[in-house]
């Protein structure tokens, strides 16, 4: 008999027929109540609490009414911190707010598999774009059906993340309502900048991955 | 795991080190706080804990349906599943798989279950060049120790120590300064993970409905090292089951603020597969390792299966004074503080494991801190309790609580022998209590000619007499 076998016939034979806790079965959708209860409906006040738990992670937040707007402060971002070069990670956003920067900024796009690691490894900035943004925790979700690499969220120092306002959900149990069976499966939630503090518990932010999330609100 | 003999050898010196002390009390009440915080802005909390509970309960209820269930959801989804009894067969499967992919360097993320199973010195022994990427973790590798907490791996070390660390195993000038020190680890891992052929981390959550499991962490080590090399092992204990992804916001709400004060963890990857055929990057192979390693037995065991809800966030141990006062190493093995007192027997057997029931106050801050509301006291009792009926106290113990109950269920002859060690008691000099060597070193021992409880509950029973 295989480890395999062996271990659920063991499971087979100890099956639960006590369940361990009393449940309240009203219990779920009250909670799921309060969590909603707590968030606003209105998109701006939302957008407010995604850059007040943006800031409160170390994030910075922008706010952009078109594509001009946010690529004058991306371009104005990479000028400050002479940034020279910027890696587009495919999404249409991005692509369009990194055509109107080409006359500051080279732009890169994702190399070929087999060179893509080495390459971005000494990239310093990255613009990506996130599928779905949570305004209790100011996370972004990038599931991998709609990616074309997640290596430009992580290996560049900086990361400008974009994010469409009308796809900021209020918490994470909405967030997991949004998203497909598929989307779910293989994704990646991102909140803030890379961070450690295994040093005494001091802060360092860039612990191996970006040192700094730039999220840019577009209309 | 450590010698139960050598645990109190661990804990005199423990105690002794006011360094330590000093550091596992400023690190755990900064993350006592933070998380005091977030649960204060939470008014439905207990409401949470009561869930997620529910859900575990849910989930291992039936657990060879949902074991079976998962593993078939995940071989759908191209991820190749093995079964391991016990750690020897998890590290087998490990080495096998490298041999067999020609391996030469491995990067790895943080994972208790991989310490557990003690899987570094066997990969080093395979000669595979093996590289801990989370910060805490690379610094402990260097040390050559073992982690001292369950989310804080350097808890134990200093700036200074860490400094004087690199400075030797790295070839570097001396700085205490944390961030020129986490500079010089971030250069030396980035190097490696772009040049590992195999990634392996632990599991977080595996979600039975779609067959995936998380990975949770705060540096970008953990998405580094799966997603870069080309294979990808992944180890979870059988207990990680959740019963789907759609339940996973819940744990992840009570996770990030009990493990480290946040209001969520900076990454939370979720692999339901190899992602090769989504993006042209990750791996091409996703193995997953599914350790028994005793917790099929610990599962059969109904008055303590609650302890395998364990989501190793270590909130118990940041509010445990036992664990403030002597820190993780005195444990001797892969989990300490309240869940790990109640998982080292459980895990090394009562023999093996005597000491760590009793490294406990039972002052119950464990269980109102666990977010997964595990009953850590009653669950300690019950290992004292059958550590006590198996015999495997000491001697000296089992004699004076045989005298004790001998006494106790007598109580002329209990006063009689209490009313002569009073005497006695006048006749030692300088009113000191009786020798009693060890036990006094860090408490004081009653004098026996003092009022003691007895007289004291008459007193006051006169006394509500005399009120009436």
């Amino acid at each position: 008999m295989n480890a395999r076998e062996q271990i659920l016939g063991r499971l087979k034979a100890i099956s639960m027929t006590d369940p361990i806790s009393t449940y309240d079965d009203g219990l779920k959708h009250r909670l799921d109540a309060a969590w909603d209860g707590s968030f606003p409906d209105e998109s701006r006040r939302l957008a407010g609490l995604f850059a007040d738990a943006l800031e409160a992670v170390s994030g910075e937040f922008y706010s952009a009414a078109s594509v001009e707007e946010a690529a004058e402060i991306v371009g104005r971002i990479a000028h400050s911190s002479d940034y020279n070069a910027i890696v587009v990670d495919g999404g249409d956003m991005a692509d369009n707010i990194a055509l109107r920067v080409t006359d500051t900024l080279q732009v890169i796009a994702i190399p070929e598999a087999a060179q893509r690691s080495e390459v971005l490894a000494d990239i310093h900035c990255s613009m990506v774009e996130a599928h779905w943004g949570v305004a209790e925790t100011a996370s972004l979700a990038f599931p991998y059906i709609h990616a074309v690499s997640t290596q430009p969220h992580f290996l560049a120092e900086t990361v400008i993340a974009i994010l469409k306002r009308d796809r900021l959900l209020a918490h994470l149990g909405a967030l997991f309502n949004h998203l497909s069976p598929e989307e779910m499966k293989n994704l990646v939630l991102v909140t803030g900048p890379s961070r450690t503090a295994d040093i005494e518990k001091i802060l360092i932010l860039g612990a191996h991955g970006p040192k700094r999330l730039i999220v840019i609100l577009l209309d | 795991m450590l010698k139960p003999r050598k645990t109190h050898h661990y804990i005199r010196q423990a105690l002794k080190n006011d360094c330590l002390r000093a550091a596992v009390g400023k690190a755990t009440d900064l993350a006592v706080r933070k998380r005091q915080d977030l649960v204060n802005e939470t008014p439905y909390w207990e409401d949470l804990r009561h869930h997620v509970h529910h859900l575990k309960s849910k989930v291992l209820e039936n657990p060879e349906q949902s074991l079976m269930t998962f593993e078939a959801r995940c071989i759908a989804n191209g991820i190749n599943v093995h079964w391991a009894e016990d750690a020897a067969e998890a590290r087998q499967i490990i080495v096998d798989l490298a041999a067999q992919k020609k391996v030469k360097k491995i990067v790895k993320s943080k994972s208790l279950t991989t310490e557990e199973i003690e899987l570094n010195p066997a990969l080093e022994k395979a000669g595979l060049e093996t590289w801990e990427t989370d910060l805490g973790e690379y610094i402990v590798q260097l040390e050559g120790k073992t982690p001292s907490h369950l989310t804080m791996p350097a808890l134990h070390l200093s700036r200074y120590d860490i400094g004087r660390l690199f400075e030797k195993k790295l070839g570097i000038e001396y700085t205490d300064n944390p961030n020129e020190l986490l500079q010089v680890a971030r250069q030396r891992l980035r190097e490696h993970f772009l040049s590992a052929d195999m990634g392996i981390s632990g599991v977080n959550f595996a979600a039975v409905e779609e067959g995936a499991f998380v990975v949770i962490e705060n540096e970008a080590n953990a998405h580094l090292s799966i997603s870069i090399p080309k294979i990808h092992v992944a180890i979870m204990g059988l207990e990680k089951l959740i019963p789907s992804l759609s339940d996973l916001p819940y744990f992840l709400k009570v996770l990030a603020p009990s493990a480290t004060g946040q209001k969520a963890s900076s990454y939370v990857n979720i692999i339901g597969g190899p992602q090769q055929h989504l993006m042209e990057e990750g791996p091409e192979e996703v193995h997953l390792v599914i350790l028994d390693n005793g917790r099929s037995n610990i599962l059969a065991d109904a008055s303590l299966r609650e302890t395998l809800f364990c989501i190793r966030c270590g909130a118990c141990l940041n509010i445990c004074p036992v664990f403030r006062q002597v820190g993780g190493h005195a444990y001797g093995w892969a989990y300490m503080g309240p869940i790990g007192a109640t998982l080292i027997p459980l895990y090394n057997g009562l023999s093996e494991g005597r000491y760590a029931p009793f490294l406990s106050s039972l002052c119950g801050a464990c269980f109102d801190n666990c977010p997964m509301r595990i009953q850590i006291p009653k669950h300690l009792l019950t290992l004292r309790n059958r550590i006590a009926e198996s015999g495997k106290t000491m001697l000296i113990e089992r004699v004076g609580m045989k005298i004790w109950s001998m006494l106790a269920v007598r109580p002329r002859l209990y006063r009689f022998i209490t009313g002569l060690a009073a005497i006695v008691q006048q006749l030692i000099p300088f009113d000191k209590a009786f020798p009693a060597p060890g036990y006094v070193r860090h408490r004081a021992l009653g004098r026996m000619d003092s009022k003691g409880f007895r007289s004291r509950f008459m007193d006051s029973e006169d006394r509500r007499e005399g009120g009436r």
